[in-house]
């Protein structure tokens, strides 16, 4: 239960980021606390009593109550490239809007479109 | 400074005040939903009882991979991993078009820092590391199979090896006869490009490749690698980490230099020296 107050309140604290902080990149940053976020969900979710890693020993045939549940590591591999990939190409934004209106504060870029 | 700000102000300040009374409901809220989820580590629970047993117990017999996660990643979940693939890709290619490519110029940029370090013990800790970094990567990708590891980790490794060669020695060679535009060291951006468009390919190839010998797309137990189906599949899934690794290693070159390209052209200052409410 802990675990999962824990993802909530990165969650919570990420959201707030990007809601409230006035720079983009700061936006940003919040934008992956909530990522891994729901990584801490998902992985924690796998956790099983008296299980090991998802990853075959020695020994016999394998026992499902042994072994973690893989899926959600799976699933979290994949979610954990693909937001380092999202965060590049948001940088790429950034370089961009910096070099057009000179700030990346959210009010001052406001007043310059508008 | 000292007089009483304008009105705007005050309306603007009492929203924010508002909005960051929101966060604490919500985590409540989240808190609250979350008690009706099952315990932590309860074996029953929904998510480890339906197609989790299925997995782990015969993962192993039918794949060849004893790390559960790999198998489950590049066999029983090929086409999904396709698809995170080719959204690593597409970032990457996205990147280019928004910085490097703006304006149709046709050759490419160099990429790099405009100059390097010139630091002789940056230098020196950089020539023991890299080489040890980028085998690690290589050692990451093969033993997906039987410990933790596999494309997406050892192409990050990877990738970060050659951005550390890029931040310390620059883009290009003092003199050498090279063109002063191609960068010394690890593969260009075009060669970067080249890498992850060659993975994408192979993925798709080998999901192809299938079909071709009768079976269905990436169901990798038709191909004509030997007699054992289980060992045909482990050869088939390490070249699908192999193609992983290449496109996330391309692509993570790619958003380096592409990056470093666009501050540059777009006249973005590197440490601007303002704060960071700037």
């Amino acid at each position: 239960m802990t675990t999962y107050a824990f993802a909530a309140a990165l969650f919570t604290i990420g959201l707030a980021g990007m809601a409230l902080l006035p720079n983009l990149l700061r936006k940003l940053l919040a934008m992956n606390v909530m990522q891994v976020a729901v990584i801490v969900f998902f992985v924690s979710l796998a956790f099983k009593d008296g299980a090991t890693v998802p990853i075959l020993g020695e020994g016999g045939a394998p026992v499902a109550a042994e072994f973690m549940n893989p899926l959600p590591h799976t699933l979290m591999l994949t979610a954990i490239v693909v937001s380092v990939s999202t965060t590049g190409l948001a940088l790429g934004l950034l370089v961009r809007i910096r070099s057009r209106f000179e700030t990346l504060n959210e009010r001052r870029l406001l007043d310059k479109l508008r | 400074m000292g007089s009483s700000p304008p009105p705007g102000r005050e309306a603007t300040r009492v929203r924010r005040l508002l909005g960051a009374a929101a966060f604490p409901a919500l985590f409540l809220g989240l808190v609250l939903g979350m008690a009706e989820l099952p315990e932590f580590g309860d074996p029953a629970s929904p998510a480890s009882t339906h197609v989790s047993p299925r997995f782990i117990e015969d993962a192993a017999a039918e794949t060849g991979a004893a790390n559960m996660v790999t198998a489950v990643l590049a066999d029983y979940r090929g086409y999904d991993t396709l698809g995170e693939t080719a959204v690593i890709f597409a970032a990457g290619l996205g990147c280019l078009v928004i910085l490097a490519a703006a304006g149709g110029r046709p050759n490419l940029p160099a990429a790099g820092m405009s100059h390097p370090f010139g630091s002789v013990i940056l230098d020196a800790a950089t020539r023991i590391l890299v080489p040890v970094v980028l085998l690690f990567a290589v050692y990451v990708l093969i033993h997906g199979h039987i410990s933790p590891g596999g494309g997406f980790q050892g192409g990050v490794l990877f990738g970060s090896g050659l951005i550390m060669m890029r931040l310390v020695w620059g883009p290009a060679r003092e003199g050498g006869g090279r063109h002063p535009d191609v960068p010394a060291f690890g593969p260009s951006l075009r060669g970067s490009l080249i890498l992850a468009c060659a993975g994408i390919l192979g993925y798709a190839g080998i999901g192809l490749a299938a079909m071709a010998f009768g079976g269905e797309f990436l169901n990798y137990g038709t191909l004509p690698l030997g007699s054992d189906p289980a060992h045909v599949r482990e050869l088939a899934t390490l070249g699908i980490e192999a193609a992983v690794f290449l496109t996330v290693a391309g692509t993570v070159g790619v958003l380096f230099d592409t990056i470093s390209i666009g501050m540059r052209e777009n006249g973005v200052p590197i440490g601007s020296g303002r704060g960071p409410g700037e």
